[in-house]
């Protein structure tokens, strides 16, 4: 199975409880790269697998693979 | 080989009529006879001054422009092959130097209504920026890019808060993208030599590196440069960035997270819709992300004739993924890192930034206009375009002005 790199959205109620939610994803095989308990967001890694898991933990709003953004070569000649 | 349909798409349809050139110095009584002889009796002879010539061209087998030594010979569609004949039996006249199918001709695209000048951008005249009373001042306005090249001769003496989100890279441009952006939104105001190109030239600028020097980034930094905006108190967060989606694809609750926090908190995101249209060709792609959220201003790209860009993206998607202001985003002027300067670009990443600029100047001249109240301002204030809402939204984005005397 792929390793991803995802993004989880915590439901509002797992707001009041942040480091409960977080131990919760990490025990399911969540590696956490950054976490935002302010707004209930974390980043991660780990197997693609995990993703259908977090989405039926209770204090998870969305899993999804984390996207990345890519710029086009600085140049009038292509929209930026 | 799909290059090759494209251009026959593009290629112009025949109207099933001729046009005849005679060679120089064939009088017109030669003319004449070479028509009659082809086409038979029903020739008319146009002059500028006195006819009407669709109606001349409806009831006429040959219409011959006076002094001009051409003729067009109006052809039926459903008349193929009467036309080739003709072309044949004119073809081998002596008089006749030239016949070629005649074509249907569009107007090119709209003259521009807008130009840089030496005092300032094109972008800064249609939005009325240059006639503001207001600058900024006062008003944090944050950019989320590439970084800056701080050490740019324009920024100097400017007081610029930073911080990098990418790991191993601090907040300087090495790219390009994010201190052009930040020069739309806030660069300085005119010197000998270049024009005025930043919106809000006073505004007190927060730039956070959230791509990296290559032009890239991820989502978790994108989003802890977000927070980071809004925990800083900035009025306006300014985001030239995104990923492309798919027709109805729902939008990401971490970014709506952020954006409608963002509102609440005073803060209003604005975000470039993205580029990836192809409109000559009938392609209108749906907004991207992170601006398809729905408490995330989604802007798109206007050229000099106010016309909605070839590239920018449209409001395909329903529930956030319309388009809910458009701006300059074609041939923008703006700085880059030394040692180029300056450079003209294009794109709805060119766009974001004047109205984030915009936000900036509302902002700073009423303090009651933050969050959602900036934004009712920015879109019930903008001035309306004969383009659907789908392309443009509101419209163009306008700058307060000052009151009539």
């Amino acid at each position: 199975m792929a390793e991803i790199s995802m993004t989880i959205v915590l439901t509002q109620t797992a707001l009041s409880r942040p480091e409960e939610a977080r131990a919760r994803i990490e025990a399911v095989g969540v590696r956490i790269s950054r976490y935002l308990p302010e707004v209930g967001i974390l980043t991660g890694s780990g197997e693609e697998r995990l993703l259908e898991t977090l989405r039926h933990l209770g204090e998870v709003a969305q899993a999804r693979p984390e996207h990345r953004v890519s710029l086009p070569p600085l140049s009038g000649r292509r929209p930026q | 080989m799909p290059d090759d349909v494209i251009l026959d798409a593009l290629r112009p349809e025949p109207t099933g009529g001729l046009i005849v050139t005679f060679k120089p110095g064939v009088d017109t009584g030669r003319q004449e006879r070479c028509l009659t002889d082809a086409a038979g009796s029903g020739l008319a002879r146009y002059s500028a001054s006195e006819a009407d010539l669709p109606a001349m061209r409806a009831r006429s087998r040959a219409v011959r422009l006076a002094e001009t030594g051409i003729a067009i010979l109006p052809g039926l569609p459903e008349a193929a092959q009467e036309t080739a004949a003709l072309r044949d039996r004119l073809l081998n006249d002596e008089a006749v130097a030239e016949i070629r199918p005649e074509f249907w001709m569009f107007a090119q695209d709209t003259a521009p209504a807008f130009a840089d000048t030496a005092e300032l951008t094109w972008g800064l005249a249609a939005t009325g920026a240059a006639l503001s009373q207001a600058t900024g001042a006062g008003v944090r306005l944050c950019v989320l890019d590439t970084g800056i090249d701080a050490g740019h001769p324009d920024w100097q003496g400017r007081q610029i808060t930073a911080r990098s989100f990418v790991e191993g890279e601090g907040v300087q441009d090495r790219q390009g993208h994010g201190t052009h952006c930040a020069g739309t939104a806030a660069g300085r105001p005119a010197r000998e030599g270049v024009p005025r190109y930043g919106v809000a030239p006073e505004a007190e600028l927060f730039v956070g590196k959230v791509l990296n020097d290559s032009g890239a980034g991820q989502e978790g930094d994108i989003l802890a440069g977000m927070l980071w905006g809004i925990e800083e108190g900035c009025a306006v967060i300014s985001m030239s960035l995104g990923r492309s989606t798919r027709p109805g694809e729902s939008y990401s609750l971490a970014y709506e997270r952020l954006g409608a926090l963002a509102l609440e908190a005073g803060s209003l995101i604005v975000a470039a819709a993205g580029n990836e249209s192809s409109r000559s060709f009938g392609l209108i792609a749906p907004v991207g992300a992170p601006a398809d959220s729905p408490s995330i201003m989604a802007v798109a790209a206007l050229d000099q004739a106010l016309a909605v860009a070839e590239f920018s993206c449209g409001g395909i998607t329903a529930g956030g993924g319309e388009v809910d202001i458009a701006a300059p985003g074609v041939g923008v002027f703006s700085c880059v890192p030394r040692p180029e300067l300056y450079k003209k670009l294009r794109g709805t990443s060119m766009a974001c930034p004047h109205v984030a600029g915009l936000a900036a100047l509302w902002a700073a001249s009423d303090p009651a206009l933050r969050g959602r109240a900036l934004w009712h301002m920015l879109t019930s204030s903008a001035l309306p375009l004969p383009l659907p809402a789908r392309d443009v939204g509101a419209g163009l984005a306008q700058a307060p002005r000052p009151p009539l005397s």
